[in-house]
């Protein structure tokens, strides 16, 4: 292939023959060292390439049957009879492809076929549109099976290419690249994410992208048919690349020792890198060298050529093989098969070996490369654990309580290994005391944020393991805290984290209830009573904590009367707040906080509750905890109407006192003869309702309280010497009846 | 009307009745009676140290029937009355809130009538009040209770030669904290 003829071109032809042999020749020999690397002429990638979408490069004949809802049934859905598809680019600069020029794409994801198929171009009736002007030209035969025909993983190498058997002109704009099998119908495989190019997404901002199709009926536009249809700009097209030609194709790829294409190795085991060289030219080429660069994870074991030719190690760095290829006759293959070995420090990385043709006694035919990597699995594997003073497992600790946070890295691999280095991450309520190696290693805490130890193993055998004890101790945290810590590999390779936790215990707790006006708790109150709501901040921990501040939050039916100590803010609200600074507190310590309140008569039959939180504090965790009291209030109005205290005796407030000898007297007649009978017990409880009021009234007043013992001493005489009592209204009540019959008589 | 007033007016109007009931019936006979009365109640009940208690007016109507003339020591009359009693309300400011309370009753009592000459008796009362008692907060009810309890009372009774009669009596119902009622009646007896 070659560019349209320049300007500068025309320009050399002109002075070459008007200068005569000697500078003609001396042009030449700059004109060819210009353009004596293989350089694409045409590369349009995506700006965002997705290599997780499916690019149908095999896609399988179908019924074409929809199901009732027009969609395609579980086949492909594409016709076997005309199954094109293809891809509309716009803005696409002018190029000439000859035969021997390459036609390359790049895939994400290794096929799961061989990729060989009609390519056919046609330019667009105008920049943008869809439609075919004229007729497409075949440009490559699907009988052409490509060098490395299933491509690979690796990304922005063009990896399947094709060589082109038919010259196409493009004048720049507008083009329709379709793919089509043929006469014949795709490969039996129904579609599938196996068949993975780097693709562009409908989002692609690299301007060169218009539609996809697949499924075509008759590869003709008007409109191109997938099915279902597909909207412009809605689905995924492959970039391309046009490759001037003829040129020495090279792929690689990595084997196993079976000789099997691997995509991954473990430290220690023998891979061959391979090496293919292809003259896909009519005539022969000579003088072809070809450099093989090494990955710096890789050691060289030996070299082997097919056909036979030289080849140099040079140990580097970078180590290269420099392969004499020598001639390739038209469409002949060379291999190199590199035995290496995958070093220590390849654990968790990936081994990239290249290939370039670096030299050709033909012109253009240079430069062309292609790349094989392999990921290797770590080999330093890394376990954490937290463990207490004797040494057993926890996953809990109070504040301040020591405990070791012990990281074991383990060299899981069959070789041994050096230069490993191992990073911990703390998390920041986590306090570093100290670190023992076992075996011995350097160890460096760094405070950071975040802070960190670096562990440098260094040697590790093996099957061997290495441990890192880190004493440390949990700041004060709040509660429920979980702390997470994070080991990972970070020399020879970087390897994944392994996190470890340990929940902290409550630090600070909150807790709170209720006081009487007697200081002893309570749940229940009433209307009118005056209730002390207690809060206790208490410190569990064994370390300090600092900063700390309480809300409360009283409840509606509440009257708050006094706080205790005196509180940093009190807002009446609604809701009624009050606001204490607490400060330091130290571990073990507690701090009790009281709100004084009145229980409003509106709050009867309620249950009434107060809230308080820790709102403040040096260290955010514990913001948040918070406790929630609740106080029964008695139905007061209820209370009113049926119950009735009268615990007071008249006779106590006649006589001065409960121990007076006439009150002990009337009580133990209350006990003997009224509470061991039911109208005695009704009569005690009417006098203990209706009581309280007369002794009230006489309580404060001597002559009244003399009357009353006057009126009640015939009672308790009575009580007291009942015979005499006896005897004494028989008396009386002859007296009256004589008296009456002596008045009748009179009359 | 304040307790007072009615009281007042009541002790004006009874010596009237008295004067202008001056008839030769018997003066304590047997029969129904009639009356209507008013007086003064005091009220109190607490709960904790809730307490709402004072004075009020109180009105009833009353009704009942006299036996007399029964073979009985010191020529003892006994009788049955009922009455409907309101006994007024009182309120107090407590915890945040006006706190009313209202009491009304149905009673039914018995009587016992010891004559003090032609025209007076003192007499002496038990009965049961079947009341209805309502708690208030700011003008909105938060109980409506009723219940039954004992009744004492003590008065004197007079009855003028026609049917005319009055009765003033002193009575503590064992219900609250402390119910008193004082009330001064007139009657009407069918003879």
């Amino acid at each position: 292939m070659k560019e349209r003829s320049s300007p500068l071109n025309e320009q050399l032809k002109t002075q070459l023959k008007s200068t005569g042999k000697s500078l003609a020749v001396i042009w030449a020999a700059l004109f060819l060292a210009c353009i004596a690397t293989a350089a694409p002429i045409v590369t349009i990638t995506p700006d965002a390439p997705d290599v997780s979408s499916c690019l149908a490069f095999g896609a399988a004949p179908g019924t074409g049957v929809e199901d009732a809802s027009g969609n395609p049934t579980n086949d492909s859905g594409f016709l076997g009879t005309s199954p094109f598809m293809g891809f509309i680019y716009k803005d696409i600069p002018a190029f000439d492809l000859n035969p021997g020029d390459v036609l390359a794409f790049d895939l994400g994801a290794e096929n799961d076929f061989d990729v060989a198929l009609d390519i056919e171009m046609a330019a667009t009736t105008a920049n943008g549109e869809t439609t075919e002007a004229g007729s497409f030209t075949k440009v490559v035969s699907n009988t052409y099976i490509p060098l490395k025909p299933r491509g690979d993983t690796i990304i922005d190498n063009f990896d399947l290419r094709f060589v082109s058997d038919n010259a196409y002109s493009f004048p720049g704009g507008g083009l329709i690249i379709r793919f089509s099998n043929g006469s014949t119908a795709y490969r039996d495989d129904n579609v599938s994410c196996d068949q993975v190019g780097v693709v562009a997404l409908s989002t692609d901002t690299s301007g060169f992208f218009v539609q996809a199709f697949w499924a075509d009926e008759d590869g003709l536009s008007s409109p191109w048919s997938p099915d279902p249809p597909i909207n412009l700009m809605e689905e995924i097209i492959g970039g391309f690349q046009v490759i001037e030609g003829p040129t020495v194709l090279l792929a690689s790829n990595t084997l196993d020792q079976s000789a099997a294409a691997i995509t991954t190795a473990e430290v220690g085991e023998t891979i061959t890198y391979q090496v293919l060289a292809q003259n896909p030219d009519q005539n022969g080429i000579t003088g072809v060298i070809a450099t093989v660069t090494l990955d710096d994870l890789v050691s060289f074991v030996q070299s082997t050529q097919n056909p036979p030719a030289g080849s140099v190690f040079d140990a580097g760095p970078p180590a290269t093989i420099e392969w004499s290829v020598g001639s390739l006759a038209g469409g002949a293959e060379a291999t190199l098969d590199v035995e290496l070995e995958v070093s220590f420090a390849a654990g968790g990385q990936t081994i990239s070996n290249s290939a370039e043709v670096t030299a050709s006694d033909a012109p253009f035919k240079t430069g062309l490369t292609d790349q094989s990597k392999v990921t290797v699995a770590a080999v330093i594997d890394i376990t954490g654990e937290m463990l207490d003073q004797s040494g057993a497992a926890i996953t809990t600790v109070e504040a301040g309580e020591p405990f070791v946070y012990q990281v074991i890295a383990s060299n899981s691999s069959q070789t041994d290994g050096t230069g490993v280095e191992v990073t911990v991450i703390f998390p920041e309520p986590l306090l570093f005391q100290q670190a023992d190696s076992t075996p011995p290693a350097a160890v460096v805490f760094d405070a950071g944020p975040p802070k960190t130890v670096v562990w440098t193993v260094d040697n590790l055998n093996a099957g061997q393991d290495a441990t890192l004890d880190i004493d440390v101790t949990a700041s004060i945290i709040g509660s429920d805290a979980t702390l997470i810590g994070s080991a990972a590999a970070t020399l020879p390779a970087p390897g994944d984290a392994v996190e470890t936790s340990i929940r902290v215990d409550p630090a600070v707790s909150i807790s709170s209830g209720y006081l009487d006006s007697t200081g002893s708790s309570i749940t229940s109150a009433q209307a009118g009573d005056a209730i002390s709501y207690e809060i206790i901040v208490h410190n569990e921990s064994q370390a300090d904590a600092t900063g700390l501040a309480v809300t409360a939050t009283l409840a509606d039916n509440l009257e708050f009367v006094r706080a205790i100590p005196a509180p940093a803010d009190h807002d009446t609200g609604p809701p009624d707040t009050i606001n204490w600074n607490i400060g330091d507190l130290a571990a073990g310590a507690d701090v009790t906080l009281i709100a004084e309140m009145g229980v409003l008569f509106a709050a009867g039959g309620q249950d009434v509750s107060n809230e308080a939180e820790i709102t403040d504090s040096d260290v955010q965790a514990m913001i948040g905890d918070a406790t929630n009291a609740i106080i029964v209030i008695n139905d007061t109005s209820a209370n009113l109407l049926t119950g009735g205290s009268g615990n007071c005796f008249i006779a106590t407030a006649a006589y001065g006192s409960y121990l007076e000898p006439e009150v002990m007297i009337l009580r133990r007649f209350r006990d003997k003869f009224l509470l061991t009978n039911e109208p005695g017990r009704a009569f005690v409880d009417w006098y203990y309702r209706n009581s309280p009021n007369v002794a009230a009234l006489i309580a404060d007043n001597d002559s009244a309280r003399a009357v009353v013992r006057i009126l009640l001493s015939p009672i308790v005489y009575a009580l007291k010497y009942p015979l005499a009592a006896m005897f004494s209204m028989f008396s009386f009540g002859l007296a009256i009846g004589w008296g009456r019959q002596s008045a009748r008589e009179g009359q | 009307m304040n307790v007072r007033t009615l009281l007042a007016g009541c002790l004006l109007v009874l010596p009237c009745m008295v004067l202008a009931d001056q008839g030769d019936l018997p003066t304590k006979t047997s029969g129904p009676y009639l009356g209507v009365g008013g007086g003064y109640s005091k009220i109190d009940t607490r709960d904790g140290s809730i307490s709402v208690g004072g004075e009020s007016v109180s009105y009833r109507l009353l009704g009942g029937y006299r036996f007399a003339h029964l073979p009985l020591p010191f020529d003892m009359d006994i009788g049955l009355e009922a009455a409907y009693a309101d006994l007024g309300k009182v309120d107090e400011k407590e915890a945040g809130s006006n706190v009313e309370v209202e009491f009304k009753s149905l009673i039914t009592a018995g009587v016992v009538y010891l004559p003090i000459g032609r025209h007076w008796d003192v007499f002496g009362k038990a009965g049961i009040y079947f009341w209805d008692g309502k708690v208030s907060a700011d003008h909105l009810e938060t109980a409506d209770e009723n219940g039954s309890d004992l009744s004492l009372g003590l008065g004197i009774a007079m009855q003028t030669g026609k049917a005319f009669g009055a009765q003033f009596e002193v009575e503590s119902i064992d219900a609250l904290d402390g119910v008193w009622v004082a009330t001064l009646s007139a009657t009407w007896q069918f003879k």
